[in-house]
């Protein structure tokens, strides 16, 4: 597998072409759909591809964004073979970031790019993405495909980042900056392994020492660890970090001083892996809906940023003390908020959801499942995975051989 | 006598014995409260928010049943919980006099839901009334519904009322960690702008400039 991305490091070089402002952009092909010249930048930065186990890593650069939001059209060439896309926005915490458009050649596009013109927010992409994308505040990534219904093709592609504010109920467009990361994965073996970080509060009386002798964590770790093992996805190695105990009560996400922001920003020294943030309680509002509601698990995104630690939505936490008493349901909540940060959406979303939320689309899952490991009201018994969910699981760029 | 006794006796043996077989083969779901399908899906929802609607639409009797859950020690920890969070949700008069009722749950845990819950929504509705309840409730409660009312008062959405009230639970508060966590809510007070739930609840959605 490094042959195969070394050998795409080698491709990359070589087909960077000089931009309009002379800089080298080595993802930049010939044919893109749109050029710089159609936004309000251009890729500022050196674009780098570095082979990480299997993957090949490539920095777009940064480019800014208009006073409506929208940024400019960024070209990026596919090499063949590629399966796997993971786009990772980044901005500042007060800017919520979304694609506007992500075109690809001879294929459904994987955002068409009029999409946020007929929609009602910018929030979610449901109806006019078979590729489900979710906006996300400070970072935000993007996982295609994400569903058996939208092929990914080699070529030119282009993306264009929109950055906005909720101020009010209204979404406003923001001038700001953006940078870009590229993964590209060529292959989806069978068996990878998903790193974990688990990050201790204090909460249930764990710390560094005692965790890894806990029997309900251990368990817990074991049932999630079976969960996605039907995904060919292995939990490990598993490493124990303390952390501020004062962050065992989450109550605020709004902001980059929120709990849920401190929480999950107190994993960036962390080993490469993925954050998991046990703590005592979460209260969590949002989705329009006044006052906090008591929550047992939230992911820092769908999917979640696959490698950065140095921000706030890093991580997924869950709220240890309240599932203690149900065997397995503490492992079922972890592989759900795990699924989450890996890339699926639930398959489902509960009877009078507005639209503000997204169930996934992929083909398998639209019946009813109620036993699905991603249903939105989760049990012990919600065990199952389907092909499909499985074959996104697996493109996670999170996940090392 | 001696006979009636006997019998009285005898089907006592035998209500227990049945008793116990039930017991035996029912699941526990089964002894918690009755509640319908829909208001138990939310009770186990792990990441999702109901609004009062979809509360409501699940149970035309939610309010009681979210009240039996809570108050029922067989039913799992977190649908007890989460059962407090959702009469929060309610917005009404009943579901505030169960809020209300549940300061006086035995379980200390609870009872520390119960203070955050009465905060987040009654709080953000009556604050000032909250915040007379949760005050004359505090010195009775152990460290940690103390704690609980603490972090509570940093959610409603008056500031300042709520920063009088820390500063007034800190004079005689003597654990130190506690004193930290009023703190906390005192310099939230002192630098004013919105509430944690207010910052929570924003929002609402609206269409994007199109270009």
């Amino acid at each position: 597998m490094s042959t195969v991305a070394l050998g795409c490091f080698a491709v990359f070089a070589g087909c960077g072409e000089p931009s309009e402002h002379g800089t080298d952009q080595a993802a930049a092909g010939d044919g893109a759909p749109h050029d710089a010249a159609d936004g309000q930048g251009d890729v500022t930065g050196d674009a780098v591809t570095v082979p990480v186990d299997g993957l090949a890593v490539i920095e777009l650069g940064e480019v800014s964004t208009g006073g409506d939001g929208y940024g400019p059209w960024v070209p990026l060439q596919l090499p063949a073979g590629v399966t796997t896309i993971t786009l990772v926005l980044r901005s500042t915490d007060d800017v919520t970031l979304q694609l506007a458009g992500w075109d690809q050649p001879g294929a459904v596009d994987i955002a068409p790019k009029a999409w946020l013109q007929t929609a009602g927010t910018a929030g979610v992409c449901l109806a006019p993405c078979a590729n489900r994308i979710l906006a996300q505040p400070g970072v935000a990534a993007f996982l295609a495909p994400n569903t058996p219904l939208v092929e990914l093709r080699s070529g030119a592609h282009a993306i264009r980042p929109y950055a906005f504010r909720s101020e009010n109920g209204n979404e406003i467009g923001m001038a700001t900056k953006v940078r870009i990361t590229a993964y590209l994965g060529w292959s989806t073996p069978a068996r990878r392994r998903l790193a974990l970080n688990v990050a201790l509060t204090g909460a249930g009386g764990l710390d560094r020492t005692t965790a890894p002798k806990s029997s309900e964590l251990q368990q817990a770790l074991a049932t999630a660890s079976a969960l996605l093992g039907v995904a060919g996805i292995e939990l490990g190695p598993i490493r124990y970090r303390d952390v501020d105990p004062t962050l065992r009560f989450v109550t605020s996400r709004s902001g980059p001083k929120s709990d849920l922001a401190q929480l999950l920003a107190s994993g960036a020294d962390f080993e490469p892996g993925l954050n998991l943030f046990l703590v005592d309680q979460i209260w969590l509002g949002g989705g329009g809906i006044p006052g906090l509601d008591l929550m047992l698990g939230i992911a820092g995104g769908i999917p979640g940023d696959p490698f950065g630690h140095d921000h706030r939505r890093a991580g997924v936490a869950i709220a240890w003390g309240l599932g203690t008493d149900q065997e397995g349901l503490l492992g079922t909540v972890i592989a759900h908020e795990l699924g989450h940060y890996l890339g699926l959406f639930h398959t489902t979303e509960a009877p009078g959801s507005d639209g503000a939320l997204l169930p996934d689309n992929l083909p398998d899952t639209a019946a009813p499942a109620p036993q699905n490991l991603m249903h939105w009201s989760v049990t012990t018994t919600c065990k199952d995975l389907s092909h499909e969910q499985r074959q996104v699981l697996r493109r996670s760029a999170a996940l090392r051989l | 006598m001696q006979r009636t006794r006997h019998h009285r006796s005898l089907r006592a043996v035998v209500v227990a014995a049945a008793a116990l077989a039930g017991l035996a083969v029912l699941p526990v779901a089964s002894l918690a409260a009755e509640v319908p399908r829909a208001l138990r899906a939310w009770l186990h929802a792990t990441d999702q928010s109901p609004t009062a609607d979809q509360i409501r639409r699940a149970s035309a009797h939610a309010q009681q049943e979210l009240r039996a859950v809570a108050r029922d020690p067989k039913e799992h920890r977190y649908a007890r919980h989460r059962a407090v969070a959702l009469l929060s949700r309610l917005a009404d008069p009943a579901a505030e006099a169960a809020l209300l009722e549940l300061r006086s749950e035995p379980d200390a845990a609870l009872r520390a839901t119960v203070a955050v819950a009465l905060a987040a929504g009654p709080g953000a509705r009556r604050p000032a009334q909250v915040i007379r309840g949760l005050e004359a409730w505090y010195p009775s409660q152990p460290a940690d519904v103390r704690a609980a009312v603490a972090r509570g008062l940093a959610m409603i959405p008056d500031l300042a009322a709520a920063r009088a009230a820390a500063v007034r639970l800190r004079k005689a508060e003597k654990d130190k960690a506690l004193r930290q966590q009023l703190d906390r809510v005192i310099r939230a007070g002192s630098r004013g702008g919105r509430s944690e739930a207010q910052r929570e609840g924003k929002a609402g959605r609206a269409v994007p400039k199109a270009r």
